[in-house]
Order: structure tokens, then sequence, then C-alpha cells
């Protein structure tokens, strides 16, 4: 028996190819439908100075945040509830490994986008930082990217998963502030729920990443926090596909 | 090369698909897997790739897990219900499926041109698989199986949605494709099919093994109907095979279950008698007795 080994390097592109036109095509088409919206509108800032295109920073967020659980989403689950994975996974190829590659080149499609809007915002004359517009989304990619694709490997719904932690984060890190209105017992509790639930409260210090000067040590500790829960939420997601039944 | 020992699945619910199952395949041998609807034929395939986990037993495959074998060796599997992105070309989803083969590229350029030639696929390789007929895409998902020449190939219901004319064909190909160090595994409903590719067939129900037939084996069963058609002597069978029951042409009976010496007793009979035998036969093959037989036994 001779040992075989899938070429998943040379498979990359057309995982690639599946994505951009899929989920991938559909943000790149959102974003370069909102620059040249942005470019051809001028609002004057603040009430001063000439009008000026608005700020591309916004849209850096969005897919930082919304396009990263759009790319995940259906990383394992559309394989799984269409049955994909019977012809994928029959081949020597580990699902862990070939996922794992899958959510590295979708990341780096945002990456790319979030450099284009950095440079197509030089163009039409709102910049906005490339180091900071490829970090800030690297870093909401690796967080957001990574709790939706765990969910994806469960359910079918993985975004609406995502989109109501999201939401759910935002009281609870307002009953968990030092000057929360509650008392002090159920502040620890709500703490704690802080704590568990994805940081994706923190997003609002992240966006200090997109400053033309950030202040990397303010916005360090919300760094390290995302990143680190999404890697676990991602090392999750290998260890339940790990033990998946994939066939129900 | 496929050893499944005392194999047990239990679904949610408490639903038993399949219980204490055990069957070998060794290498070089073709192995059908026949059964009713239900009785636990895609879920034994689904464990024999890693898909599932038995609640108990074992499973493996060349002495190894079955995902520690297809990670390492690679299975070639035809699924019963082909699943394939629809926007994928037919060429194309081949070469995606060489690459996850390990298929060098060299031997994909050869191996795919002459897959789609040999499954006539030639003239739908720019298809999209959405566009591809039932049987033309069960075809594909047999070319995808073959890529990388794998020693293992577990078919389900590899004949689903073929024509009359590919029956035939499916045949030769599933003959060339036998060799002393390949283990096919077939499931199959078709009994006629699995009669003429498989060395031995499992007959499952229940989820249980409820039969071994060696099909190469020549020894008949104790008792079985026959099919007897004469051109003169008719009148005579009534006497000889009471039991005998005329079946549709003028001449032709249906022996309910005999053994072979009270048959060839009557027929010799008959013979004696002035009667002009055209032909005799088993009303079903040996597999299809089996069949009814085993399932029969375990519905009582």
């Amino acid at each position: 028996m001779a040992i075989a080994r899938a070429r998943l390097g040379a498979y990359a592109r057309w995982q690639l190819r599946d994505f951009i036109l899929g989920p991938g095509g559909i943000t790149i088409g959102i974003v370069l439908l909102q620059i040249w919206i942005a470019s051809r509108t001028q609002i004057i800032q603040s009430g001063t100075g000439p009008p000026r295109p608005p700020s591309l920073d916004w849209l850096v967020q969005l897919v930082g945040l919304l396009g990263s659980i759009y790319a995940t989403s259906s990383l394992v689950s559309e394989d799984r509830a269409r049955g994909y994975y019977r012809f994928l996974f029959a081949k020597p190829v580990g699902p862990v490994r070939y996922y794992a590659q899958a959510f590295v080149l979708r990341g780096l499609v945002l990456l790319v986008l979030a450099a284009l809007i950095s440079g197509l915002g030089a163009w039409i004359g709102r910049p906005v930082p490339l180091f900071g517009a490829v970090a800030y989304t690297a870093v909401m990619y690796v967080f957001a990217g990574g709790v939706t694709a765990c969910q994806s490997t469960v359910w079918r719904f993985a975004w609406v998963g995502s989109l109501i932690l999201y939401l759910a984060s935002i009281p609870v890190a307002q009953a968990a502030a030092p000057d929360s209105p509650i008392g002090p017992v159920a502040r620890s509790l709500w703490r704690v729920v802080h704590v568990i639930l994805p940081p994706f409260t923190q997003q609002t210090f992240l966006e200090g990443m997109l400053a033309s000067a950030p202040n990397w040590g303010d916005i360090a500790g919300s760094i390290a926090w995302c990143v680190g829960y999404g890697l676990i939420a991602l090392m999750a997601g290998a260890f339940v596909i790990r033990g998946l039944e994939w066939a129900r | 090369m496929i050893e499944c020992v005392d194999l047990t699945k239990t679904y949610q619910g408490n639903v038993l698909a399949l219980d204490k199952l055990s069957l070998r395949a060794e290498r070089g041998e073709v192995v059908g897997i026949a059964g009713p609807n239900g009785a636990g034929k895609s879920t034994l395939i689904s464990l024999l790739l890693g898909y599932l986990h038995p609640t108990s037993g074992t499973v493996r495959l060349g002495g190894l897990p079955p995902r520690q074998y297809v990670e390492h060796y690679r299975v070639g599997y035809l699924s019963e219900l082909i699943a394939m992105h629809p926007r994928w070309r037919a060429d194309e989803a081949l070469a995606r499926f060489a690459l996850l083969a390990g298929v060098p590229n060299a031997e994909a350029r050869a191996q795919i041109p002459a897959l789609l030639s040999q499954l006539g696929l030639d003239e739908h390789r720019t298809k999209v698989v959405r566009a591809l007929s039932k049987g033309n895409l069960q075809r594909l998902g047999l070319a995808q199986a073959l890529l990388g020449d794998p020693d293992v190939l577990i078919l389900d219901e590899p004949t689903h949605g073929l024509d009359p004319v590919w029956l035939l064909r499916f045949r030769a190909v599933m003959r060339d494709l036998r060799r002393p160090d390949r283990t096919m595994l077939i499931a199959s409903h078709d009994l006629a099919e699995l009669s003429a590719l498989a060395d031995r067939v499992y007959i499952i129900d229940h989820g249980q093994v409820v039969r071994s037939v060696d099909t190469r084996a020549t020894a008949t069963p104790e008792a079985r109907a026959y099919r007897l058609a004469l051109s003169s002597g008719a009148a005579l069978v009534p006497s000889v095979f009471p039991a005998a029951r005329p079946a549709g042409a003028e001449g032709s009976f249906e022996l309910p279950a005999i053994d072979l010496a009270t048959l060839n007793a009557g027929l010799a009979e008959l013979l004696r008698g002035g009667a002009q035998l055209v032909s005799v036969a088993p009303t079903e093959s040996l597999l299809e007795y089996h069949f009814r037989d085993a399932v029969e036994k375990v519905s009582a």
C-alpha cells in the first residue's frame, strides 16, 4: 500500500475560486460599490474646511466584522449539509487541514480587500492607514471569523449565532462595567458572562488601529483578548471536526 | 482488508441501525452488500469511511481505523446520491478530486481524459454538474472514485440512474477494475448485478448479516422453484408435478420449491412419457433465492 497525500497546496486555487465566486465576490462587490459611492459624495466635516469624500474607516470596520462573519459562516456547514464531504474526505485529506487552509485563504482575501480600501481611499482623498487597515482586519478575522467558523462546524446558521452573540455582548458589557448601576454581586456575575462571551465590544478599542498614529499600548490588551478568543474558538472548531459525525 | 467485528450503531432516539454486524472483505475480493431499504447498508458504508463512529464494535481498513486509512491511503468511494457542487464543470471536478487524491499532475493529465472516455463522458466534459443527467452524474461520480487507482473501492448503488446500455457497460468496467491487490465492496439493490460481479454477498437486514452467499459456489439450495416450458406433453405435467401451476404461455409451468432429485425424477418421467422439453430454469437466481429466504426468515 503506497502512502498518498492530498496536494492541498495546489488545491488552494480552487478553494480561493469557490470563495471569490461566492461570499468573497459579493463582499468585494459591496466594498467597491461603497467606495464608488464615497468617491462621488462630498461632505463638510465639523462645519469647516472644503467638502471631501466621507472617511472609509467604517468600510474597513464593516469588512473586519461583517465580512469576517460572512466569509466563514458556511465554511464547514455547507459541505456537511449538502453532502459534499462524501467525496472530499474519501480522499487522503484530513478535514481539519482542509478547512484550516480554506479559513486562511478567505482571511487573505479580506486582507487584500482591506489593503484595497486603503489604496482606493488614498486615491479619492480619504486615506486609511494601510498597516492599520490590514492589521485591524486580520485581528477581526481571527476573532469574529474564528468564532463563526467554530459555530459552522455544528450548524448552518453560524452568522445568526455570531450576530446574536454580538448583540448580546453589548448589554452584558454595560452591565459588567464598573459604573454599572446594578449591585456588586450582580455585576460580578455579569462580568463572568462578559468574559465568557466573545469580546465583540473590544471592537471600539480596536478601531484605534485605524488612526494615523495608533496608541498601540492602549490597544494591545484588546488585540490579545480578541486574537486569543478567536484562536481558542478555532481550536475548539478543529476539535469538533476531528470528532464530528459527518453523516446524519 | 476490510473487517467489521460486532459493529453496532445506534442513532439518537435509540434507533438501532447496525446490530453486532461482522463481515470481512479480503484483498482481491469483490464483496457485495444486499439488503432491503433501511437494512443498514448506508450506515455501514458511512462507518467504513469514518463518517460515523460505531457505538460499539470495531471497523478496520487495512488494519487501521477508517479515517486513518482513508487519510493515508485514499479510498475510491461512490455514494448513492452524487453530491458535487452544481457549478463545477465535469473535467474541473475531476481535476479538483485528482489533487485531493494526491495524483501528480502528469498522471492526472493522462488519467482524467482516459476516465472521461472510458465512462462515456467525453462530450459532457465541459458541462457543469447541474446540467448533467442522472446517469452522466453517476458516471462522473464513478470517475472521481477511480482517480489515483485506489486499493479499496466502496461503491454504494453504483448503477443508480444508469440507462440499460450503461448498465451493461458498467459490468464490463467493474470486471476491468478487479485486480489481486484491490478490495471492492458494492452495496446494491440489484441482485443480478451483485450475482454477476461479487464473489461473496452479505445479505443484511435489520442491521445484521442474515446470510453470506458465495456466488461462485455451485451447490444449489435444497429446494428451489423452477419454470418449465414444454412444446408437447403438457398434459402430463399435473400428474408428474401435482403442485405445478400454469405460467402464462401454453406449455409453461411454475414448479413450487422442490429438491433437485424430485425435479430430475419428474423430468425423466415427462421425457419417458414423450414430452418435449424446451427449457427448465430456476425462477430466481441463487442470490435472489437466498435473499428472499433470509429476509423472509428474519421477518417471520
